[in-house]
């Protein structure tokens, strides 16, 4: 019997069984689709993650606060939860005058409310100094970024991110107008919009920041003052020369503050922007392996369906076989006849699934689900594995019982009912 | 030519060994059209299902053409079966799913034949099936389905037709005209052996052996008393 003739034989009983086959098909076309849709996922979300943090900036460092301990407890906090990094470090770090480092900027984060132009919004307000702009490289679209002479009078200006600045003003320049932040119901202080920056693009969060003077605030909201008297601060972004090594600078970085904050272990943690990638693409590759196993144990689920159904088939088809036999099919053509029928089913099985899969990643690619904006890269590894597992998931499933096929006594067979 | 000598058949069942077969010897020369005859039970079925290579004896030899192939391996006897054998049955034993002129093709499909359909309809032809070749079994009547067994038998050009009871489950009529396929094939020199229990059916054979518990009691070839 030719391979031919096996496969024709194969298409005319899954025709015939038209809806058993369809579900048994089904469980291999949920499994190779998902892989395909759910590794497409976690690749795009692994790129999203490595675009957003490559986008704040060329050769950065970030210093952070250490985690606190509770005294009384012993209980570690969580990272950036400790007051010890203050504003004057920014400036010891400036005075330490370290080979390759062009510039530092402290900045605090809280969440407000942005009111102007009639519209409001929820913002990430970002309080900085002037080299911030520089620092971070933000680009202005209108306007002009805060300047050393903001920060020294305290001026109660503020710069728009992009978003922001279409959420509140969407009909044009908002140069001159009036934002007011509110922090919860409590505090609300009015601000001169003197500047927006630039579209960045992505999932960056510098779209959805309002900028301003690091002392602005700092006399009328509290907790900005740490116990010492200092300025407590979230970040100092650190730029660097792309040449010099940055473990160099880290480690003269770790030495100054230490120094200037009198400790013998740091409280503080520096983090380089590779590291930050590196550890996102660490916990994004998780994720995909993750999304990948439960799409493989459905894929392993479908192929014991597969082996199930070629089962029943085997013992629905005994007498067939003993006919088959009878005019003279060698055993090895009843094995040929039922692998083929399994992996006719797999392979199509794949070949749809390929199909559902691509559709699905280019579908939701870009779209907003749960308030997340998807991604997806489409990774042709991805469809070749679900494709080659299916496939390989079909032979198995179906040598067992071709095997059991192929091992009837053709009388016993011929004398079924 | 066909010589079985002292086979034997035993089946081991929980209540005990069942001799099918007892020290069976025969000869069939090529071209005779023997019936078997016998009660149910006598071995008759044991015996065409060891002549025709479906079975195999538990003693004994078989040697067809000269070659002994009571024992050779289940690949050897699946090829004598594809190339040298016809198998007609009771039941007709037609795949339900494939048409009168797929059933055909089917031995020609593990010959690896080329020109399949053209050989098989040939074969339908010859059995006056031309007008029922894409008809299903069911849509067919008995006859007509037998028909379709005994072209599907004769598409290899086979030595030997085996028949089990072949008209076991037609009407009158029916059967007449499939012994009549029978005697005609006979008459081209193809070797048929023919199980049967009705007398006008076997009186249509040119030998007629009798069998009766696992062993062959009559042979007309030697007269009654001769075994």
């Amino acid at each position: 019997m030719t391979i031919i003739d096996a496969i024709k034989i194969a298409f005319r009983s899954i025709y015939a069984n038209r809806l058993r086959s369809l579900l048994t098909a089904l469980g291999m076309i949920i499994g190779v689709a998902s892989v395909i849709a759910l590794i497409a996922i976690g690749q795009g979300t692994q790129q999203g993650v490595k675009q957003e943090i490559m986008g704040l900036g060329s050769n950065l460092i970030f210093i952070q606060p250490g985690s606190s301990t509770d005294q009384s407890t012993g209980s570690k906090g969580g990272r950036g939860s400790s007051t010890t990094l203050v504003l004057s470090d920014v400036d010891a770090i400036m005075d330490a005058e370290i080979d390759g480092l062009y510039g530092a900027s402290g900045q605090i984060n809280f969440p407000a409310q942005a009111i102007g132009g009639g519209n409001n919004d929820r913002v990430d307000v970002v309080a900085v100094d002037a080299e911030y702009a520089y620092v971070r490289d933000l680009n202005m679209e209108y306007g002009s970024f805060i300047s050393d002479n903001d920060v020294t009078r305290k001026a109660m200006n503020i710069v728009l991110g992009h978003a922001i600045a279409d959420s509140l003003f969407p009909t044009g320049d908002p140069i001159g107008e009036n934002v007011r932040i509110n922090l919860g119901s409590r505090f609300g202080f009015n601000f001169r919009v003197i500047g927006v920056l630039s579209e960045s693009g992505g999932q960056n969060v510098q779209d959805a920041s309002v900028y301003i003077p690091i002392p602005s605030l700092m006399n009328r909201l509290r907790f900005l003052k740490n116990p010492t008297g200092g300025t407590t601060i979230q970040q100092i972004s650190i730029k660097i020369d792309e040449n010099v090594d940055e473990v160099v600078i880290k480690s003269e970085l770790e030495d100054v503050l230490m120094m200037e904050h009198a400790v013998l272990e740091p409280d503080f943690i520096i983090n380089s922007q590779n590291d930050l990638v590196s550890a996102a693409s660490a916990v994004s590759k998780t994720l995909s392996i993750l999304l990948g196993s439960i799409a493989g144990i459905s894929l392993i689920v479908g192929g014991i369906g597969v082996m199930n159904i070629m089962l029943v088939s085997v013992t629905e088809r005994t007498r067939e076989i003993g006919i088959r036999r009878a005019v003279g099919a060698l055993s090895k053509d009843i094995r040929l006849q039922f692998i083929s029928e399994a992996l006719v089913v797999t392979i199509g099985a794949g070949i749809i699934g390929v199909i559902v899969g691509l559709t699905i990643a280019i579908v939701i690619n870009g779209r907003v689900i749960a308030g997340q904006q998807m991604i997806t890269v489409i990774e042709l590894w991805s469809v070749l594995v679900a494709f080659g597992v299916s496939s390989i998931v079909g032979l198995i499933s179906g040598s067992y019982p071709a095997h059991r096929a192929s091992m009837l006594d053709p009388i016993v067979a011929l004398r079924s009912d | 030519m066909i010589e079985l000598s002292k086979i034997s058949k035993d089946y081991y069942t929980e209540a005990g060994t069942v001799h099918a077969l007892r020290n069976i010897d025969v000869k069939i020369q090529s071209g005779e059209f023997v019936a078997i005859m016998g009660q149910s039970g006598s071995g008759k079925s044991t015996m065409l299902n060891i002549l025709g290579c479906l079975d195999q004896p538990t003693t004994g030899q078989y040697s067809l053409d000269g070659i002994n192939v009571g024992d050779k391996n289940d690949t050897y006897r699946s090829i004598l079966r594809r190339e040298k054998f016809g198998f007609v049955f009771q039941s007709y034993n037609l795949v339900p799913r494939l048409t009168a002129v797929e059933q055909v093709e089917l031995p020609l499909i593990y010959q690896g034949a080329s020109n399949k359909r053209e050989i098989a309809l040939e074969a339908l032809a010859r059995l006056n099936l031309d007008d029922r070749a894409h008809h299903f079994p069911q849509q067919l009547s008995g006859g007509q389905q037998q028909r379709v067994a005994i072209a599907r038998s004769l598409v290899v050009q086979p030595q030997v037709v085996f028949a089990d009871e072949p008209t076991g489950a037609l009407d009158t009529q029916s059967g007449k005209d499939i012994m009549k396929i029978f005697s005609e094939l006979s008459d081209e020199g193809i070797t048929i052996v023919l199980i049967t229990h009705e007398q006008h059916i076997a009186d249509q054979s040119s030998r007629i052996l009798e069998m009766s518990d696992g062993q062959l009691v009559f042979d007309s070839l030697h007269g009654r008393n001769s075994l």
